[in-house]
């Protein structure tokens, strides 16, 4: 089946029931809702139109949007002409941006109103395909730039034709950071998609009758996660305004009285700490499904003391799995629970799960090893081809995730640290790589290397070590500033700490595992 | 110094250094994200000696350095 399918059926069988629901200013001419029926007639048109264009299977669309409801009407008419979405990470600053788009070929872009006005409509804006959808807002921004407009392709009625697009092509590309420093675009096909979420829904049950409230971009696969479930199953998607305020948030899961909310550890830190979500629970939140990391096991305790009529469950995966791996339900999650850590869960029915020793075989219970994994929700690969070389696919066609864990005795998985360097700050997953490429363009540094030292709300905080040339001491806002340039602020190191030399490995490169063991025996203010 | 001269000093010093656009009226939205909310907040309680209160911490407040010298000198000890 094609993904697009789900969205047909919505249509068809709850035609007026709303498909998504803005809390912000997302929606169209103060519209803060569309329904089954509208979004399928409107993704109906940008598709004919795409085709016109002669923009269909193998081609790929570039999106540069928020969560906005232009966003849904080139999300699903982009599927609807066979074409795949290329997911361009807003945040990101120009240079990546510029990188997703060359890498990624795309015959044609939908720009929201915020990025125009950010990344297009300035000098030094970025360089797009020739064919440029946007909203009017959007193309007042764009200047001489030829702009199509949504509302000038909703005025036609045309309709699109069938694509011949096979289950197997690619429907999304989402981009993510990679241990290289640049971001990898991971390739996923309608298959890879479908598979996971028929397989994830087994185990959760979601109906018609369940709606969520969305946090997460659109452009991470857990925002396309949501979106694409609910449209499975004929639920609602609620966007909110945004995660800045947690107590709007907390009111928005109240007033909208979705069934569920998905998040990363951060989110849920927040709520607990920043919303008054135990005097006022959201009483129709059914479930909450933390993804994306590990609360600590008494925090988990706390939420769930917060939520005494929510089931806590936990899912584990990656983008390159589509993204889920392994799944564990409310009523195992705290019996699972070992020795102050819990369970992420066991395979999703499809899915195999190996932990693989140091001589690549696959190691008995309790015994820590790397994550490899494999099914039909695997990517097809990297937009760059080299998915094999870095070693992300393996020979036996296996996800290689860079995970460590130990499986129990009924296959329950417990993870256990991290074989690559990533970083995780309030639920980004951040290579150091990408911060110390930035600000080694800084002309007085010399050495730099990024760790994450452990951080009670962020899970993880941000510390670069500088070497500094010769000279006049420098401002940490002249290294914020550098980094502001090129990463969103969640990115940017919380502290600078300029040091006369940095530790090496044996080999002379500075060596992170040694800060990391520093800064975990005396950590930088 | 005003309070919106100091948000604004710390603001472009420490949360948005290098954007030049930012003046007591412009929107703060795309500016401050969850953490740096969270590192505004922490800083507003330090500086004025009050707790900033959750239900204080809204879009309403928060939107812009003009909105948010308003609350300050509402509530500053």
């Amino acid at each position: 089946m094609l993904l697009f399918e789900w969205l047909r059926a919505d249509a068809q069988a709850h035609p007026d029931k709303p498909a998504a629901i803005f809390c912000g200013d997302s929606g169209v001419d103060g519209e803060d809702r569309i329904s089954f029926a509208e979004l399928d007639r409107h993704s109906d048109r940008v598709a004919a139109f795409l085709q016109s264009k002669g923009v269909g299977p193998g081609d790929r669309v570039a999106l540069l949007c928020e969560n906005t409801l232009p966003a849904l009407c080139w999300f699903w008419g982009v599927l609807k002409a066979g074409a795949a979405t290329v997911d361009v990470p807003g945040l990101a600053g120009r240079d990546t941006i510029q990188a997703v788009l060359d890498e990624a070929g795309p015959k044609a872009i939908c720009v929201d109103v915020a990025p125009m006005k950010k990344h297009v409509a300035v000098d030094g804006g970025l360089t797009l395909p020739a064919l440029v959808l946007s909203t009017e807002a959007g193309a007042e921004l764009a200047g001489e730039r030829p702009v199509t407009t949504l509302s000038s392709i909703l005025a036609t009625d045309a309709t699109p034709s069938a694509p011949t697009t096979s289950p197997d092509d690619a429907a999304l590309i989402v981009y993510t950071s990679g241990t290289t420093g640049r971001p990898n675009g991971v390739m996923l096909s309608h298959r890879n998609f479908s598979s996971n979420l028929i397989a994830g829904n087994a185990m959760m049950g979601l109906t018609d009758a369940d709606s969520i409230l969305v946090v997460v971009p659109l452009h991470y696969i857990h925002g396309r996660m949501q979106l694409l479930w609910h449209a499975m199953v004929a639920g609602t998607v609620v966007f909110s305004a945004g995660f800045a305020f947690p107590q709007k948030v907390l009111l928005e899961l109240i007033e909208h009285q979705t069934t569920g909310f998905s998040g990363v550890p951060f989110h849920f830190k927040q709520l607990m700490d920043r919303s008054k979500m135990a005097k006022t629970p959201p009483e129709a939140l059914k479930y909450v499904l933390i993804t994306g990391g590990a609360l600590p096991i008494d925090e988990l305790e706390r939420l769930d003391g917060m939520l005494p009529n929510t089931g806590i469950h936990i899912a584990y995966g990656q983008t390159e799995a589509s993204p889920r791996i392994t799944y564990i339900g409310p009523e195992e999650l705290f019996v699972k629970a070992q020795g102050g850590k819990f369970s992420v869960g066991k395979a999703l029915p499809d899915t195999t799960l190996e932990i693989l020793g140091s001589d690549e075989q696959p190691v008995g219970p309790g015994q820590i090893g790397e994550v490899a994994a494999g099914g039909p929700n695997i990517m097809i690969g990297y937009v760059s081809g080299d998915h094999r070389e870095l070693g992300k696919i393996d020979a036996h066609g296996r996800l290689r995730t860079g995970d460590l864990a130990y499986l129990d005795e009924d296959g329950h998985l417990y993870l256990a640290g991290r074989s690559s360097e990533m970083i995780k700050s309030a639920g980004e997953r951040i290579f150091p790589q990408e911060i110390e490429a930035v600000l080694a363009k800084h002309p007085r540094v010399d050495e730099v290397a990024v760790i994450g030292v452990k951080d009670p709300t962020l899970g993880e905080r941000i510390v670069a070590y500088l070497k500094l040339t010769e000279g006049e001491p420098v401002e940490s806002s002249d290294f914020k500033a550098l980094c502001l340039e090129s990463l969103p602020f969640v990115r940017v190191p919380k502290a600078f700490v300029v040091r006369d030399d940095l530790p090496k490995t044996g080999s002379g490169k500075v060596s992170r595992g040694k800060l990391r063991q520093e800064a975990a025996e005396n950590p930088p203010a | 110094m005003s309070i919106e001269q100091d948000l604004l000093t710390y603001i472009t010093k420490e949360l948005a250094p290098g954007n030049t656009d930012i003046d007591a009226e412009a929107s703060l939205s795309g500016v401050v994200d969850s953490t740096a909310v969270m590192e505004l907040v922490v800083w507003i309680e330090g500086q004025y000696g009050f707790d900033v209160e959750i239900d204080d911490i809204t879009p309403d407040n928060f939107g812009s350095v003009k909105a948010l010298s308003a609350y300050i000198e509402k509530n500053k000890k």
